[in-house]
């Protein structure tokens, strides 16, 4: 690819070598690299997106039976826009259509969690397996989470609030639907790019400078895992800014599960995200929910660890 | 007339579709003392029916959800 020889180029210009090249090489390759995946992929799920309106999605998880239900709402969660700001708002429009709870919270937990974009660029950062693995983890803590909640009779911390409707109508000519592909795009780009640059800085860091074997010593045991998810929580950034960070620490020998665990954790819990839903959840609900989420996923890095 | 924005805090977008009508009402002289509100209460957004944000109430009626309307589209509106 372009971008390889474009690094390859800077670091020579600059004179560098040894560690100091091996990590600005990595720093310049996969700003690039991520940068590109992510505006190609944003524009075209964000037009394919002007397609999918919330109002259809709570219409059809209505009356479905509980396996698609769930799986159909986590995949919802998938192609939901990126910021929790906005996806409370479709949860509510849920609940007060009468979506079951534990849908509802499916998709609450699955959308930060995994997006259209992570998935994309975790293919073209680290293979098909990880991003497998991810995804597959990904909707099954969201399905678990959301099921399991329902069951232990969550539902009545719920906040309720009224849900009324409106007849606005939509835009629908090609022209409009890529006009808001493209500001969503731009928008998107420049609220991550950011994260990407500092990820993709820490994990040319980690790539240079940190020897591996400080990793497989301290990082492989089982007890890493809820570490990793416990260190997670109040990492509050993008997922596009941990992917760099996972890829340099797996490349020095930390394993494919606790990675994983570690990423979903920065993604799914962070305090930002319990200040928002404390405005839908009272706090028993969110106890529950934190709780749920981080056994769930230390188990799914767990049980990685252990396949791979 | 009352303008209203819905996004709750953190939707960046919303913000901006904000200025935007402002913006809008700017080049208009503001002839009829038109005042553009942010909404972020999540129980009002709700009671409107927006489930997509940002959205954009005028005189109580919902005209846009769900997407950035153009500075032509906000003007028709308004006019």
């Amino acid at each position: 690819m372009v971008f390889k020889e474009i690094s390859d180029f800077i670091v020579s210009a600059l004179g560098l070598t040894g560690k100091a090249a091996a990590a600005v090489d990595f720093w310049i390759y996969d700003t690039l690299k991520i940068t590109f995946i992510l505006l190609l992929v944003i524009l075209g799920i964000g037009y394919l997106r002007t397609y999918i309106r919330p109002e259809d999605v709570r219409d059809y998880l209505q009356d479905k039976n509980v396996f698609v239900g769930y799986l159909g709402a986590s995949i919802l969660g998938i192609v939901s826009p990126f910021c929790s700001c906005s996806t409370i708002p479709i949860f509510l429009g849920f609940m007060g259509a009468g979506v079951p709870f534990g849908m509802a919270l499916t998709f609450l937990v699955t959308s930060p969690m995994i997006n259209e974009a992570a998935i994309f660029v975790l293919f073209g950062v680290l293979g098909w397996k990880l991003t497998t693995a991810y995804i597959v983890g990904g909707i099954t803590v969201g399905m678990v989470g959301g099921f399991l909640l329902t069951k232990l009779g969550f539902q009545k911390y719920a906040k309720s609030f009224k849900f009324g409707d409106n007849s606005c109508k939509i835009n629908s000519t090609t022209k409009d639907r890529l006009k808001q592909a493209y500001a969503e795009a731009k928008d998107i780009l420049k609220s991550i790019f950011p994260y990407v640059v500092v990820g993709v800085g820490i994990g040319a860091i980690i790539h240079g400078f940190i020897p591996r074997n400080l990793i497989t010593k301290y990082l492989t045991g089982t007890l890493a895992v809820p570490a990793a998810v416990v260190v997670g929580v109040p990492v509050y950034t993008n997922i596009m800014g941990v992917i760099p960070v996972v890829k340099s620490l797996i490349g020095k020998g930390l394993p494919i599960g606790t990675s994983i665990a570690f990423m979903m954790s920065v993604a799914a819990l962070s305090i930002p995200e319990f200040v928002l839903l404390k405005k839908v959840m009272k706090k028993e609900l969110i106890a529950a929910y934190a709780t749920i989420i981080s056994v769930g996923i230390i188990t799914i890095g767990i049980t990685l660890n252990f396949l791979f | 007339m009352k303008i209203k924005v819905y996004g709750s805090s953190g939707c960046e977008k919303c913000s901006s579709l904000k200025e935007k009508i402002e913006e809008v009402i700017d080049e208009l002289d503001n002839e009829k003392q038109l005042k553009v509100e942010k909404i972020e209460d999540m129980a009002e957004m709700a009671s409107k029916g927006i489930m997509s944000t940002p959205a954009v109430s005028i005189s109580g009626e919902v005209k846009f959800r769900g997407r950035l309307p153009s500075k032509e589209e906000i003007r028709e509106e308004l006019i």
